[in-house]
């Protein structure tokens, strides 16, 4: 149920980044300047699946811990508060369309030396730094924020996720690294347990260290979908020094930029072949779940 | 922004709705509630590993008593460990000295009726290193059932 919510936010979130169409100057100039814009997430897109989750879920988790008391409401509320106050520079490129317009700046008289060093820059950099007075001004003005940025033919970014799992806490850093079509993604969570378990001494149980390699089939400015395959290794020294499992899994990734360098972005994947003991999906009571891991997290860096 | 902090609780909600469980769990080779004592013995009693073996024993097995002495135990751990010393030259003429272990281990229990064979191994760069990491494996055999 959980994946089929996932998938219906996933497949309309890039339908609408599709329709958008951010760079066309085709659909531009016929007036069609329609940009993906934060609301439609937070619309229908999102609150038909999110009902339909809090339908499901809800009756069948009374055993769950309350959430005032688990510490991903806490990561949550710390990620809304962070994004509230801090990422409030990106605006949608349809306001920025819709601006008719042009903003006009006074500029100091440069002397010839300088003139020519701005000249060799924006041979370099692209006409939006242009000199001033050039005619492009007007044109430049109208053009959506995220344009004014060359394009990066390797990106390289950095995050923190947070796993959503039930009775453990696992979060940590991950960097990633590619190019438009295939990326890799190197993760490192600590595992820790919210209470203390009969079976080892330390709260710490182990950690997490995982590579994926992703093909990316949409990427643009605003979103990245990746899907991958990789490996996972659990190693559980609260247990033992010399204790671990390993996995082989898949996994499929949304990176939404809400800002010039940051983003956030979900993480489903699931494992494909894992060692015995490691169950993705089991509760400690023996019951069986979805075999899925959702994380979610904020990262930094370049952008398409 | 207020579309933004409802997208953002929206979509935290949701995912807190959605935490699934993972489980690590080990199923142990021995019922441990049968047999609760061990007694080890490395090589006929090398005095230095079987010392070392029964504390790694005690440190990490599912037995609750662990000693030398096999009059007392459940069951009897023997040890047959072997270490070999590898020289070889490489392209350069450098000589690389390698060290593999390897332990044969039986646990019968007081009738003498074998319970568990089986044999580990292990590669390290020094004679004692290779030793203890070779009985390191061993005493992982016997590692405490968890389910976390």
């Amino acid at each position: 149920m959980v994946a089929s919510g996932t998938a219906v936010v996933a497949f309309r979130t890039a339908r609408k980044v599709a329709a958008s169409r951010f760079q066309s100057p085709r659909r531009a100039a016929a007036g069609n300047t329609y940009t993906l814009h934060p609301t439609d997430l937070g619309g229908r897109a999102c609150r038909v699946p999110a009902l339909f989750l809090l339908r499901w879920r809800l009756p069948m988790r009374r055993y769950h811990r309350p959430i005032t008391r688990d510490y991903t409401t806490v990561a949550i509320f710390a990620t809304v508060v962070f994004s509230h106050t801090h990422l409030a520079s990106a605006e949608p490129a349809a306001r920025l369309a819709e601006d008719p317009k042009p903003k006009s700046t006074t500029v100091a008289p440069l002397s010839p030396s300088t003139l020519l060093e701005t000249q060799g820059s924006a041979l370099d950099e692209g006409a939006h730094d242009a000199p001033p007075g050039s005619n492009n001004d007007a044109a430049n003005a109208r053009k959506p924020e995220f344009q004014e940025q060359a394009p990066q033919s390797l990106q390289l970014n950095l995050g923190l996720q947070w796993w959503f799992v039930r009775d453990k806490a696992i979060f940590g850093p991950i960097v990633r690294f590619g190019g438009r079509w295939v990326t890799a993604h190197f993760e490192f969570s600590p595992i820790r347990l919210y209470r203390k378990s009969e079976y080892i001494e330390s709260k710490w149980l182990g950690s997490i260290s995982s590579f994926y390699l992703t093909l990316s089939p949409l990427k643009n400015e605003r979103v990245e979908a990746h899907l991958g395959l990789g490996c996972e290794w659990h190693w559980l020294f609260g247990v033992n020094s010399e204790e671990s499992k390993g996995a082989m899994g898949a996994r499929a990734s949304l990176h939404w930029w809400v800002g010039r360098e940051w983003a956030v972005f979900g993480i489903v994947r699931t494992h494909l072949v894992a060692s015995n003991g490691l169950g993705l999906g089991e509760m400690t009571s023996g019951a069986r779940d979805l075999p899925m891991m959702i994380s979610l997290g904020v990262e930094i860096g370049g952008r398409k | 922004m207020n579309s933004r902090l409802r997208l953002f609780a929206i979509l935290g909600l949701a995912s807190l709705l959605g935490c699934e469980p993972i489980t690590y769990s080990h199923e142990s080779k021995i019922d441990f509630t049968r047999y609760r004592s061990v007694s080890a013995s490395v090589n006929g009693g090398n005095q230095n590993y079987t010392d070392y073996l029964v504390a790694e024993l005690r440190s990490v097995s599912g037995f609750e008593e662990v000693s030398v002495a096999p009059a007392s135990t459940d069951v009897r751990l023997e040890v047959v460990l072997d270490v070999e010393i590898v020289t070889s030259v490489d392209s350069d003429g450098n000589t690389q000295v390698d060290y593999h272990g390897s332990a044969e281990y039986v646990l019968t229990d007081r009738r003498g009726t074998v319970l568990l064979t089986g044999g580990e191994a292990d590669t390290s760069f020094s004679y004692t290193e290779t030793a203890e990491d070779t009985l390191d494996q061993v005493a992982e055999v016997f590692l405490a059932p968890y389910r976390i």
